[in-house]
């Protein structure tokens, strides 16, 4: 097997200068008085890419073309110590350094950039090293994690995806977008569909030479109403599919959003706030722990700084909300397992990961402790080892991430039961309805980015929240905000009801998240205090 | 004389963009008009642009792209003529007032869907039009007069004009080979560490219709060659040089032969100059070719004649009181005409049939026989006599609000002089001023100039390289890594000839209302006292492993 994983690479022109480049660097690299190399890495990603955007029938934008991308990697120093997990100043030039490759199988230009990206990462990884060093001189106790983890080699080739098929991409997307002229309170709309189809690659100094197929199609349903007070909402419905041969009925989720705005625009404004309990249902749960959960299992530590004191330090350090091993993170009896392997079909499986590690199925909370995190190459106190789960951009330090997570609850109720419990927590608060999220208003967040650290909620807005009363009517609810859901409100909740899974993104991978709706004892929700803008004088074309 | 049949050109050709837009104002219009501070002028512009983008390095190809997209900008006026929503606030920067926010637009389909998006970015333009307009209210009562009270915008005759579109039609594959293997050639020398030939082609459709009856629709194709190569002199210093050919149809292309002739003398230039010793700093006597002199009078003067700047109390004005001056010997004119499509064989950059607020392009007189003459127009007239119009220079990138800009600026010669004698002056200056070298300066990779008052008002040119030329006959020496710097005024003041050889500059300037195509037209000018700084220099070794090698040829 190994010798013919090597030979498909020698005969495949853009692996081939690829490796011959890093052979060379490994071997001759060098500045004087310096370290050399003890570690080369190349991800590569190789492909087509195909995107429209469409808006009530009419195509707005597109466009296509090949695509190919090199992430460099160079350590040095040595695994106990390197030139890595360390940032000096306010860009990270830790060795890690991405360039656009020609998109031509032309051995000699592909070595020729890579060259040019490896000098960079390499003078990059010697400057980080002094720069730690320096910065650890002064600090009275060293941090004995090592900085990368030994692994043995991975050997693994398929064939790469087949390239987006531009046409049907466009048929989709007008076809869909002209559903909204059905709905004229819709004032906006669009449809976009973004296709990646090729190979991701990954080839070390350790002997590791891992090529998998990579294919992801993003399909994003955009569209916005205003309620007679002047509130606008826009609201999205994501599909992050492998490929469009499992492509759902969009009509049917057109016309689910263009309804279900349509029913926001006539809903009530929240006029006071509100104490009690939260039931967050199966179509919401997934996003529920998406946003509060997972982000304390990344085990992966934040790079570190230079120390307090130092006139270097321009930046804090980020915030972490990483959650120890044999800490509490939900209630006891639940669970959350990661499984890479566990849905081939999904567009979040892989069978290595991106440092071409194998995959490998998680335990990570059992009983609602912390047992496990999600690991790459990059040790923690907790986890020494990769874990098979490193995902993140080319040109940066990958960090343990999510792929295909399974939360379960202990023991599960009917929607029945669910409702009555619901109910007799809402007669303690003297009230005679609770409030239910059927979706999240989450389509664009992404744990990837976000603004300073999680201390105010990162789940304030829901698109469809109701008020439901004893007999089982609901009343849909705008212009709320949800106060005080944190990691802590999990450790709240009450009862859980069926399972809900929705396909994502983290950091712009697939992730796809199975969880089941929660009833929460007790939330604070608030009318929201922005006040709406004046509506136009001049109702929209569509409904004119 | 500019209007012209709408119903007709319409009728001819149905354009499903225009008469949305046509008619989504014209709802606009009467809707918001019965509201407090309603907009007394509204503009819709489209930009529809079609993009190739072919680029080769290494011998390979390295990307070939092609994209369409439509956007839509919006421009709301509230107030009045004389004084409206768009007026400078003080402390406020331009940069911070100048952004419209784009929309994405269908070009065709059903035409409410069209007139959805205009609908929703007329909103959002009118409200922030209406916020402004309040807070400038309060600005100017807390504030004191300002000392120029010209109105902010001028009167001007709607247009209608329907033209027959762009569209560039170019064999990708024959040019991605040629591409390559120009490519191929740069790359043939060990110590040039980059290099690329790149072709880009677009092809745009610009579309206005305004609240005052302006309907315009007019093409603008533009297709730029180019080749760089990029190296690290031992010392540090990064050295990149560039050369391109901007033509207006793919037919005047240089073909493969040009090209590969250009990357031979690039390649040898780029080694000749990584070799070379750094130039030092200096003040004395300096000949600019051709193109080169038109990058120092677009930095001299250019930007200084904007309109615009004449009423910023930020901006230095260094030319507002200079009318029937005399600023240049009186040999030498300026001027600026859009209207020009070809100069001395080249298509000009800066061409186009109307600016960005819908004005003709004109020719404006910027200095002539040697006195100065005005200034460049938008529709924001300035309180000096003669100025209170546009004359077709209101220019701005997409989602940026037009100023005064220039385009293609002409400098002319009633007495020029053979390059051969400007060189023997050149030396003849040297030799009065002491000195035993004098420079030529023949290639810029461009320049910036501050206009503000806050920080000097200076000019900066980045030359590529530039030439020691002794007065004792030893041969001209190559030297890199200087800027010439200095003050307008002084600057002006030194000029002592021209040339007889006009060449053309194209380029992009960048200002306050973004990156507009632009050309500099000027024969070679002598100037008899200039001051050179050294050049930023890198720190960066070279790269540590020599280049790849095909197999079989080392390692």
């Amino acid at each position: 097997m190994i010798a013919l994983i090597a030979l498909a690479f020698a005969e495949d022109p853009v692996m081939a200068g690829l490796s011959a480049e890093l052979d060379r660097s490994m071997a001759e690299l060098s500045l004087p008085d310096s370290p050399t190399p003890y570690f080369i890495s190349y991800r590569l990603e190789d492909g087509w890419y195909a995107r429209v955007r469409a808006s009530l029938g009419a195509i707005v934008e597109e466009s296509t073309g090949p695509r190919r991308d090199l992430g460099v990697e160079v350590r040095v120093g040595s695994e106990a110590y390197d030139s890595a997990n360390f940032q000096a100043g306010f860009r990270s030039e830790d060795g890690h350094v991405d360039r656009s490759l020609v998109i031509a199988d032309h051995e000699l230009a592909i070595r020729s950039d890579a060259w040019l990206a490896t000098d960079q990462a390499y003078k990059d990884a010697v400057s980080n090293l002094s720069a730690k060093e320096a910065a650890d001189g002064r600090r009275a106790e060293v941090d004995p994690t090592p900085d990368f983890a030994p692994g043995p080699p991975s050997e693994f080739s398929a064939p790469p995806a087949a390239r987006p098929d531009l046409s049907r991409y466009r048929q989709i997307a007008a076809q869909i977008s002209e559903r909204f002229l059905e709905h004229p309170d819709i004032e906006l709309s669009s449809v976009t569909v973004y296709g990646f189809g090729g190979r991701y690659g990954v080839m070390d100094s350790g002997g590791t030479q891992v090529q998998i197929p990579l294919s992801r199609v993003d399909i994003t349903l955009s569209a916005q109403t205003r309620a007679p007070d002047g509130e606008r909402i826009t609201d999205l419905r994501k599909l992050h599919l492998r490929t469009l041969d499992t492509l759902p009925d969009l009509d049917v989720i057109a016309t689910e959003l263009a309804t279900a705005l349509e029913d926001w625009k006539r809903a009530e404004a929240l006029d006071e706030s509100y104490i009690g309990p939260l039931l967050v249902e199966s179509t919401a749960s997934p996003t529920l722990f998406r946003r509060l959960a997972l982000p304390s299992l990344v085990g992966t530590p934040v790079p570190d700084r230079p120390s307090k004191g130092s006139r270097f330090l321009d930046i804090q350090n980020d915030s972490t909300e990483l959650l120890g091993l044999k800490r509490r993170l939900l209630p006891i009896g639940w669970s959350v397992v990661d499984d890479p392997l566990s849905n081939p079909g999904s567009s979040a499986a892989f069978t290595h990961d991106q440092e071409g590690v194998p995959a490998q199925r998680v335990e990570l909370v059992s009983d609602g402790i912390v047992r496990s995190h999600y690991s790459s190459r990059t040790p923690s106190k907790s986890v020494p080892q990769s874990n098979g789960h490193a995902r993140g951009g080319l040109g940066t330090l990958l960090k343990g991430a999510p792929s295909i997570t399974v939360v379960s609850a202990p023991r599960t109720a009917s929607a029945r039961k669910l409702h009555k419990t619901a109910m007799a927590i809402t007669n303690t608060y003297g009230n005679d309805h609770y409030l239910v999220v059927r979706r999240f208003r989450d389509g664009s967040a992404d744990t990837g980015f976000r603004l300073g650290p999680a201390r105010q909620s990162p789940l304030q807005d829901a698109s469809i929240l109701l008020r439901v009363y004893g007999d089982g009517r609901e009343e849909l609810v705008r212009g709320a905000t949800i106060d005080g859901l944190q990691r802590r409100s999990l450790r709240d909740i009450v009862a859980a009801g069926s399972a809900g899974t929705e396909t994502s993104t983290w950091g712009g991978d697939p992730v796809q998240i199975t969880a089941p709706a929660v009833l929460i004892d007790e939330v604070e929700v608030r009318p929201t205090e922005e006040s709406a803008e004046k509506p136009p004088p001049l109702a929209s074309p569509l409904a004119r | 004389m500019w209007i012209l049949a709408l119903t007709a050109g319409l009728a001819a050709s149905p354009d499903p963009l225009l008469s949305a837009l046509a008619d989504e104002l014209e709802a606009a219009d009467e809707a918001w008009s019965e509201q407090d501070d309603a907009p007394y002028y509204l503009a819709y512009r489209a930009v529809e642009m079609h993009r190739f983008n072919i680029g080769a390095r290494f011998g390979a190809l390295a990307r070939s792209t092609d994209r369409r997209n439509i956007t839509l900008d919006v421009t709301a006026r509230v107030g009045s003529p004389e004084l409206d929503s768009t007026h400078p606030m003080r402390d406020e920067s331009f940069f911070d007032r100048n952004w419209h926010r784009g929309f994405a637009i269908a070009g065709s389909g059903p035409p409410e869907a069209i007139r959805a998006t205009i609908w929703e970015a007329s909103n959002i333009e009118i409200r922030d039009a209406q916020e402004a307009w309040h807070k400038l209210q309060t600005d100017q009562r807390v504030k004191v007069d300002e000392a120029d009270d010209a109105d902010d915008f001028s009167a001007a005759d709607p247009v209608v004009d329907l033209r027959d579109r762009a569209a560039i039609e170019l064999d990708r594959g024959a040019w991605e080979e040629v591409l390559v293997e120009v490519s191929a050639a740069l790359d043939s020398h060990p110590d040039i560490h980059q290099s690329q030939a790149d072709l880009h082609a677009v092809a745009e459709n610009h579309y206005l219709a305004t609240s005052e009856g302006t309907q315009i629709r007019h093409p603008r194709s533009w297709l730029r060659v180019s080749i760089q190569t990029r190296t690290r002199a031992e010392d540090g210093m990064d050295i990149r040089i560039y050369r391109w050919k901007d033509v207006h149809d793919p037919a005047a292309l240089p073909n493969k032969e040009d090209l590969l002739s250009w990357a031979d003398s690039l390649v040898e230039h780029t080694i000749a100059l990584r070799e070379a010793p750094l130039g030092e700093p200096y003040d004395g006597p300096i000949l600019f070719r051709g193109p080169a002199a038109g990058v120092f009078i677009h930095e001299v003067i250019g930007h200084r004649v904007e309109g615009h700047r004449q009423k910023d109390e930020d901006e230095g004005q260094t030319f507002k009181d200079k009318v029937g001056t005399k600023l240049l010997p009186d040999s030498i004119s300026i001027y600026d005409d859009p209207s020009i499509e070809f100069y001395a064989g080249e298509a000009l950059n800066g061409y186009y049939a109307y600016d960005q607020e819908g004005q003709p392009a004109q020719r404006a007189w910027i200095v002539r026989d040697g006195v100065f003459e005005g200034f460049l127009m938008s529709r924001s007239p300035i309180d000096i006599d003669g100025f209170e119009h546009s004359n077709g220079h209101g220019r701005a990138a997409t989602l940026r609000q037009p100023t005064s800009r220039m385009a293609n600026t002409i400098v002319a010669s009633n007495n020029p002089v053979p390059f051969a004698e400007l060189r023997k002056r050149l030396l003849d200056e040297v030799r009065e001023q002491g000195r035993d070298h004098g420079l030529i300066i023949d290639e810029l990779a461009g320049g910036f100039t501050l206009t503000g008052r806050v920080f000097p008002n200076t000019f900066n040119i980045r030359a590529t390289y530039g030439w020691k030329v002794y007065t004792d006959g030893r041969p001209d020496e190559l030297i890199r890594g200087i800027d010439l710097v200095g003050t307008p005024l002084v600057a002006l003041s030194s000029v002592v000839a021209a040339g007889d050889d006009p060449g053309v500059f194209n380029g992009f300037c960048g200002a306050e209302s973004g990156s507009v195509p632009n050309a500099a037209v000027s024969p070679s000018l002598l100037i008899r006292q200039l001051e050179i700084q050294k050049k930023e220099t890198g720190s960066d070794r070279p790269p540590l492993l020599p280049k790849p090698k095909a197999p079989g040829s080392g390692t």
